[in-house]
């Protein structure tokens, strides 16, 4: 009904009739998504979880990207549980999306889940259209974890390839590690620096590889621009400390050592190192000390045990150093050195046949050590296994033949030894053998017994290097 | 750090507004000349995020609000070009609202362009198709077939059909019913791309880049799409676009995605190609003038420099999460800074990978922004996430010397090793050693032999202790106790529950001896509910069997009892125990 009233129509609408109104168009789910993102990666969570709990009431529960979203920071907060459920909601929403099952994956892999992460990386292997690194490189990961190493390379490897990613090539390092292919795992590095020249810790994994092997100098390289360019990288350092030490140059190993100590107290390696650097300095309470620090980290640790048994010899305490190289035998009863330094104590204890069994253990165990077949010697003669004596200095004698490198102490104590296995023998003949002239014979042995333990520290301290490399890696 | 504690600060605080209460994103803060008079202002977005979201476009004039416009939608992102050389040059306002780029001229909205629909899907054509028609068939029915299709490849208007309740439908469907269907897509991120010339006010087109993975370059003036492009051809969702170069000339458009990609499109290019990816999220990206290096802010906390071709450069770590970064362009030092605005207030500026400066903002900078200002051409403008607005002056005399102090500090190098002292009592020990190690050592020796001689012989004695016999694992301990001097005895066992938190049920008792020595008054009982730390103690009278008055013979007769413990229906008992009993003195019994 409508009538014109001062030149205006004057419509009303009938109340069952449905007004007309404007028709926007609603704005799609995703319209949101942006700040939802930002808010995220400006780590504004408070106000992402606000927003994300709006659009997921307001899509009535079905909008993907909120519960992806709300999955990772979940995941952030270590809820992990509560974000796979967010993830697999997304699933369920989109079961076409590779991301979903990348994520559903990874939280399962987070729950120590190996089995079913990587079946749902296959999964997301197989739905992705495009090869994707990350997959690769997770699945190499699961591999790790389920033990399967051959696998693990494998993916690893094409990871590498196609994301050429810092994470990938620490992964690959780790396994070739674990096979014992260093030179390979050398290449990786030198390849991973290429595409992430500043990673510090890729620079000190690669340095602590050619340390590995012996290579010295690029080594050095690789650890020095890892600490220039982070002065604090304490396992670069200790590496810096190891070479020099190496070289005999105390000092500066301590002066690194100073530095790194402070960053990682509690490192067994760097405390170890640090007594065996006063030790060359005749520091013996300073080495003490710091060795002792280093039990008291790791009170099982048979390297530094052997330390503090060799520094408690030369400060003349061998029943101390007994006890800690007992300890040290207990622990790696395939080591020689151990042995050695325990047959040494005895010898000082004047248990000579307890003395000769350890001796003859490590030589045993070592092949062909020139200390350890001098030791057992001198043993041999003070208990009077005279013939005994005899065919393990022959045994040295072929041995050392032709090795110019010998040591010169070596040589002279192999000769007096023989000096005097010659008269012990004469008078033994004779039988005049008599407790007197044992004596006498015994002291200037003990003497040089003191040089050759000498000279099996200066090679104790030689493999400290090494031994550092191996709790590095730890 | 201390530079800055020595020397004044390189810049002036000119203006500093608590009050503002402004909430700004990083890609809603410009400074243009939007008046043509030379007299830069400042624009941004202030979108407040309450129950209702609203937005309003703010154009300050100094440290004076001159504008206020409110914005149909939350925008995503503002621009400001130049769409013709006429003069005076004044610029443009685009401001990214939804699919739609809302283009403000002298402050009055001007145009509106519309990112072209997405194509939609058959099925929800036709679905919308039955629903606007017939009227026999429930709707509940035809709206079951969108449920097939994932949401987000549906229109707005489907998406909201599905979340909506059954009775609001028919209503819903009405309103549409004559409208065309639509699906459009957000643009999520925007920048501006110079046409032929790099002059700062020479002629450039808006970049957009949606939430679906396209990129548009429009023309300025006609509102044309000039080029079209995929971002990526994997799933790739902008978030930030740069750009760089002249778009007749040639170009490079760098995007940054969600999935932390960045994707690289030149000129004539129809699709993107991934350069990089970052391990965390991408919190900014910059391209840096001159050498076109790209930095990138990332959520892990680093800045980090990638070359052209997307080779990893440097990185370094910044104090603590960056919320925004900002260019700083020098032009009278030929040098460019990035601002990085942390968490917690400080803002500090990057020559590359080393820090030059150090700026603090009354708290966590939200947007930053540098440039010319009214007639000042070096103003950085700070937003805070509480909404302080900011503006600092850099002192014409500033320069940013880079004579910056690398290395460890001094003070740790110098510090000595913690070592304790050497004890007068460790000192005498050691001499006491030197003196006469051989008996320190076999006496010490003997005692550790000693040692484990009397642990040994303890442990045995333990194992053989009658008792109290427990099971650790139930933990329930057990005791006896044997009362009289026989023939009668009373054996008072106690079953203690030593769990704290479990209480013993449907336990039993069971008693096991030779009938011909001993007479039980009970021979099984069940054990009552036992509450945590307490204890149940039974009484059993035992009587001994005497022959002929007389006890039997100790070969003979097997004089212990043994006691189970057993829980119902378990066949191995819980607890075992054998309890000796003491023969009764013939003497003292008289019968």
């Amino acid at each position: 009904m409508s009538y014109v009233a001062n030149g205006k129509q004057v419509t009303s609408v009938g109340k069952d009739k449905k007004m007309a109104t404007a028709t926007f168009d609603s704005n799609p789910l995703e319209q949101l998504n942006w700040l939802i993102h930002l808010y995220y990666v400006r780590g504004e969570i408070a106000k992402c979880k606000e927003l994300i709990k709006r659009q997921i009431k307001m899509s009535s529960g079905k909008h993907e990207y909120a519960f992806f979203k709300q999955g990772v920071i979940l995941r952030e907060e270590d809820k992990i549980q509560e974000a796979l459920e967010s993830f697999q909601m997304c699933h369920k929403l989109n079961c076409d999306n590779a991301d979903n099952i990348k994520e559903v994956a990874k939280c399962l892999y987070l729950l120590r889940k190996y089995r079913i992460a990587l079946e749902a990386y296959l999964e997301a292997e197989r739905i992705s259209t495009k090869p994707d690194w990350e997959i690769y490189h997770n699945i190499g990961q699961c591999w790790v974890s389920l033990g399967e190493n051959a696998k693990a390379k494998e993916y690893t490897k094409k990871a590498v390839q196609l994301g050429k990613q810092e994470c990938s090539y620490t992964l690959l390092i780790k396994i070739l590690i674990s096979e014992g292919d260093l030179q390979t795992a050398i290449n990786v590095s030198n390849a991973a620096l290429e595409s992430c020249p500043d990673s510090t810790s890729m620079l000190t994994q690669s340095g602590l590889l050619h340390l590995k092997l012996g290579q010295v100098q690029p080594a050095f390289q690789c650890l020095s621009s890892a600490v220039a360019l982070n002065p604090s990288c304490s396992e670069a350092l200790l590496g810096i400390g190891c070479i020099t030490q190496a070289h005999e140059e105390y000092e500066v190993a301590l002066s690194k050592y100073k530095i790194a100590v402070q960053i990682n107290p509690d490192s067994i390696a760097l405390w170890n190192n640090i007594g065996m650097c006063f030790f060359a300095k005749q520091k013996y309470v300073a080495a003490i000390s710091c060795l002792k620090r280093a039990l008291w980290i790791s009170p099982l640790n048979w390297k530094v045990l052997l330390n503090l048994g060799l520094v408690h010899l030369s400060t003349s305490q061998p029943a101390s150093a007994f006890n800690f190289l007992c300890a040290a035998v207990n622990l790696r009863p395939d080591a020689a050195l151990p042995f050695l330094a325990l047959g040494c104590a005895l010898f000082e204890l004047k248990d000579p046949e307890n003395a000769v069994k350890a001796f003859q253990q490590a030589e045993l165990l070592s092949k062909n050590d020139y200390n350890t077949m001098l030791n057992t010697v001198l043993a041999l003669l003070t208990v009077g296994q005279y013939e005994q004596a005899s065919t393990v200095l022959e045994k040295f004698k072929r041995v050392s033949e032709g090795d110019s490198q010998i040591d010169k102490q070596v040589t002279n104590l192999s000769n007096n030894l023989e000096s005097a296995l010659k008269k012990l023998m004469i008078r033994n003949e004779l039988e005049e053998l008599s407790e007197s002239l044992v004596g006498d014979a015994l002291v200037p042995n003990a003497k040089q017994e003191k040089d050759s333990e000498k000279s099996s520290e200066k090679a104790i301290n030689e493999t400290e290097n090494l031994r550092k490399l191996e709790s590095d890696e730890v | 750090m201390s530079k800055t504690e020595l020397n004044p600060s390189r810049w002036l605080e000119a203006h500093s507004d608590r009050s503002a209460d402004l909430t700004t994103l990083p890609k809603h803060l410009l400074l243009a000349n939007i008046c043509g008079d030379g007299d830069y202002r400042l624009v941004l977005v202030d979108a407040k995020f309450g129950d209702d979201i609203s937005a309003r476009l703010k154009v300050y004039k100094g440290t004076v609000l001159c504008s206020d416009q409110s914005l149909p939608d939350v925008p995503s992102a503002l621009i400001s070009f130049y769409v013709d050389g006429i003069e005076p040059r004044t610029p443009v306002l685009g401001v990214a609202c939804g699919s739609d780029l809302l283009i403000y001229k002298n402050s009055k909205p001007f145009y509106k362009f519309s990112i072209p629909p997405l194509s939609i899907s058959a099925l929800e054509q036709d679905v919308w198709q039955k629903l606007c028609l017939s009227s026999d068939e429930p709707y509940e029915k035809i709206i079951e077939a969108l449920e097939s299709v994932p949401l987000s490849e549906l229109s707005g208007r489907s998406q909201k059909l599905l979340t909506l309740a059954q009775q609001e439908i028919e209503d819903y469907v009405y309103k549409y019913r004559n409208a065309e269907l639509r699906r459009i897509c957000p643009i999520t991120c925007m920048t501006t791309l110079y046409r032929n010339s790099e002059d700062a006010t020479s002629v450039s087109y808006p970049v957009l880049a949606t939430e679906f993975g396209q990129l548009y370059v429009l023309d300025s003036q006609t509102f044309t799409i000039l080029h079209e492009a995929r971002i990526s051809n994997t799933k790739a969702t902008p978030s930030i676009v740069v750009a760089a170069g002249k778009f007749e000339v040639e170009f490079r458009i760098l995007v940054a995605c969600r999935e932390r990609y960045v994707t690289l499109i030149r000129k004539d290019w129809l699709e993107g190609k991934n350069i990089l990816q970052t391990t965390a999220s991408i919190v900014d990206m910059l391209i840096m003038p001159g050498d076109k290096f790209i930095c990138i802010a990332t959520s892990d906390k680093m800045l980090n420099c990638y070359s052209k071709r997307g080779n990893k450069l440097w990185s370094v770590a910044t104090a603590q999460a960056i919320t925004c970064i900002s260019l700083v362009p020098l032009q009278h030092l030929s040098l460019s800074l990035v601002a990085v605005g942390m968490q917690g207030g400080s803002i500090h500026l990057y020559h590359s990978r080393h820090p030059v400066d150090y700026i603090s903002a009354p708290d966590t900078p939200s947007a930053i922004v540098f440039g010319q200002m009214g007639q000042e051409d070096h103003v950085m403008v700070i937003i805070t996430l509480g909404g302080t607005i900011n503006f600092k002056i850099l002192k014409r005399t500033a320069d940013f010397g880079l004579n910056q102090d690398t290395g460890i500090s001094p003070t740790i190098q110098s510090k000595p090793l913690p070592l304790p002292k050497r004890s007068k009592l460790f000192l005498e020990q050691s001499l006491r050693e030197k003196q006469n190690p051989t008996d320190m050592h076999q006496s010490f020796q003997q005692d550790l032999i000693r040692l484990r001689l009397t642990s040994a012989r303890t442990l045995l004695q333990i194992n053989s202790d009658q008792s109290g016999i427990g099971n650790t694992k139930e933990q329930i301990k057990l005791s006896a106790q044997v009362l009289g001097l026989g023939p009668t005895f009373t054996l008072i066992l106690t079953v203690e529950n030593m769990n704290p938190d479990k209480a013993l049920i449907q336990l039993s008792a069971i008693f096991h001896c030779n009938p011909e020595n001993y007479q039980l008054s009970l021979y099984t009982l069940p054990i009552p509910f036992v509450p945590p730390s307490l204890s149940y103690k039974i009484h059993n009278k035992v009587i001994e069997c005497l022959n002929d008055g007389l006890p039997k013979d100790e070969a003979q007769g097997n004089n212990t009892i043994r006691v189970f413990i057993v829980r119902n229906e378990q066949i191995q008992p819980v607890l075992a125990a054998t309890i000796n009993m003491p023969p009764t003195d013939p003497l003292a019994f008289t019968m």
